[in-house]
């Protein structure tokens, strides 16, 4: 009888360290994620899709880049395309069919305008441009005061376009559609569409920063660094399941100097003029429109009201980030996002019943 | 009663040598970042080790963005805006860190073998 080098019980000790090593030289640490990096809809475009190594990229990037350069042309607010078409036959009073790429962004911004008693108002595209903003490189003079009280004595909303089906009549001679605070939400989401049709299930779809997810990268969440508006590099981390979308609105993104001040894109209905009191205001919710739309408001609501407005949108998760670098947060968001160390913040719910004045 | 040889020691211990030590590679934390990744409106991402000290000026919209490299990390030294947000991002020196020039539209990524992030939200 040949005798075994290993008695059985140490060779089956020996066989599991071996499969245990096999299965960890197996198992991946992260799943492999592919990246791309692009220029579409004005701004920088990033798309993190999962499995890496199985999809066309060069497919997608074209795919992408010319599908999010159509939405640009069509919504561009200055530039000659369907939103420019649209502001012509409004400002003419007659009644006209609206382009099929236009209407649905009308038809929520009307909606969104209700929710927020006129925050929220893109047929103020003349106020917009009268600050300088609708050029590629915003810059002043800024409105004079007899300009802005001019512009401010009736201005036009989004209720001044009459609607029915497809049918629009303007009914206010300033009326100007400007979909700069909400039609970054309408491509990102979009595009994520065009992507589950390529075959992409897991994906991101970065844009300019404002970003919306679909599937799992295998069994994790997406991990999500949030930049620190003020520059101070990360200032926070988020973790995000499938179909959450993650926007951000900032006085950093566009603007100029004029006479030592900061004029920014964001203008407040209210006075006309770039609000103040936040440095930027961010949303996470599953509607991608709905969270440019509401990261825009809660920037024009301030320091005091946005809670209100959060909860007039139907927005749970929102945080904003004071002047003084501070930030503040819904109770949702709280368990949602890890802050760096030594950020100060403090938690803030919207109290039921309180109304904010009207613009 | 079981009789262990020499032998059968050596293979117990070689074993449990490599598990340990294919955990503790699989399981480390990150190592720091390796290279430097400029991306820019209307280019492809450039790459830059980051072992190697040097100075980058990256022409944008704006005027000129100066990147700082030396001792494993990278830094915004000088960039269009008045308000020094690209600069004020400082070291660039765990795998993730960002800095941003919107004026220049470009942004400056350091990573490393295991990315911090999937996505950067600004």
């Amino acid at each position: 009888m040949t005798r075994s080098p290993l008695h059985p019980r140490l060779r089956a000790a020996t066989g599991m360290l071996l499969l245990l090593l096999l299965a960890l030289t197996g198992c991946d640490r992260t799943p492999e994620t592919d990246r791309l990096t692009f220029q579409a809809f004005g701004t920088l475009v990033d798309i993190t899709v999962y499995p890496g190594g199985v999809h066309d990229l060069t497919r997608i990037e074209s795919k992408l880049s010319e599908d999010l350069e159509g939405m640009h042309s069509a919504w561009h607010a200055w530039e000659p395309g369907s939103l420019g078409r649209t502001n012509q036959l409004l400002a003419t009073g007659g009644e006209f069919s609206a382009p099929p790429s236009v209407l649905p962004l009308i038809e929520y911004a009307q909606e969104l305008e209700q929710k927020t008693n006129g925050l929220f108002n893109p047929a103020l595209g003349r106020l917009i441009a009268a600050w300088g903003f609708h050029q590629d490189e915003a810059a002043g003079p800024p409105p004079d005061a007899d300009r802005l009280d001019a512009l401010l004595a009736d201005p036009p909303r989004m209720s001044d376009i009459e609607r029915r089906g497809v049918r629009l009549r303007g009914q206010h001679p300033d009326l100007q559609l400007d979909f700069g605070g909400m039609a970054k939400g309408f491509a990102v989401a979009h595009s994520l569409d065009l992507l589950t049709d390529l075959g992409v299930e897991h994906a991101i779809v970065n844009a300019g920063g404002d970003l919306m997810t679909r599937g799992r990268p295998g069994d994790r969440a997406w991990r999500i660094g949030v930049r620190d508006p003020l520059g101070k590099g990360v200032l926070a981390s988020i973790e995000l399941g499938s179909g959450e979308a993650l926007f951000t609105s900032g006085d950093y993104e566009r603007g100029y100097e004029w006479e030592g001040e900061r004029i920014h894109h964001v203008i407040d209905p209210r006075s006309g003029r770039p609000s103040r009191g936040l440095v930027a205001a961010t949303v996470l919710h599953g509607d991608a429109a709905l969270a440019d739309a509401a990261a825009t408001t809660l920037m024009i609501a301030g320091p005091e009201d946005w809670p209100l407005y959060a909860r007039r949108l139907g927005v749970a998760r929102a945080l904003v980030v004071l002047p003084d670098g501070s930030v503040e947060l819904t109770p949702e968001m709280v368990p949602r996002v890890e802050l760096r160390g030594e950020v100060i913040h403090r938690i803030r719910a919207a109290e039921p019943g309180v109304g904010a004045n009207p613009p | 009663m079981i009789r262990l040889r020499w032998g059968d020691g050596v293979v117990v211990a070689l074993a449990t040598a490599l598990v340990t030590t294919s955990f503790a590679l699989s399981y480390a934390p990150a190592a720091g970042p390796t290279h430097l990744v400029v991306t820019q409106a209307g280019t492809e991402p450039r790459h830059y080790p980051l072992n190697e000290s040097r100075t980058i000026r990256v022409q944008g919209v704006a005027g000129i963005t100066e990147i700082e490299i030396q001792s494993g990390r990278a830094r915004c030294l000088r960039s269009p805006g008045s308000r020094g947000i690209c600069e004020a991002a400082g070291w660039l020196e765990r795998p993730g860190d960002m800095a941003v020039s919107l004026p220049n539209r470009l942004t400056l990524q350091v990573q490393g073998p295991q990315r911090r992030f999937d996505s950067m939200h600004y």
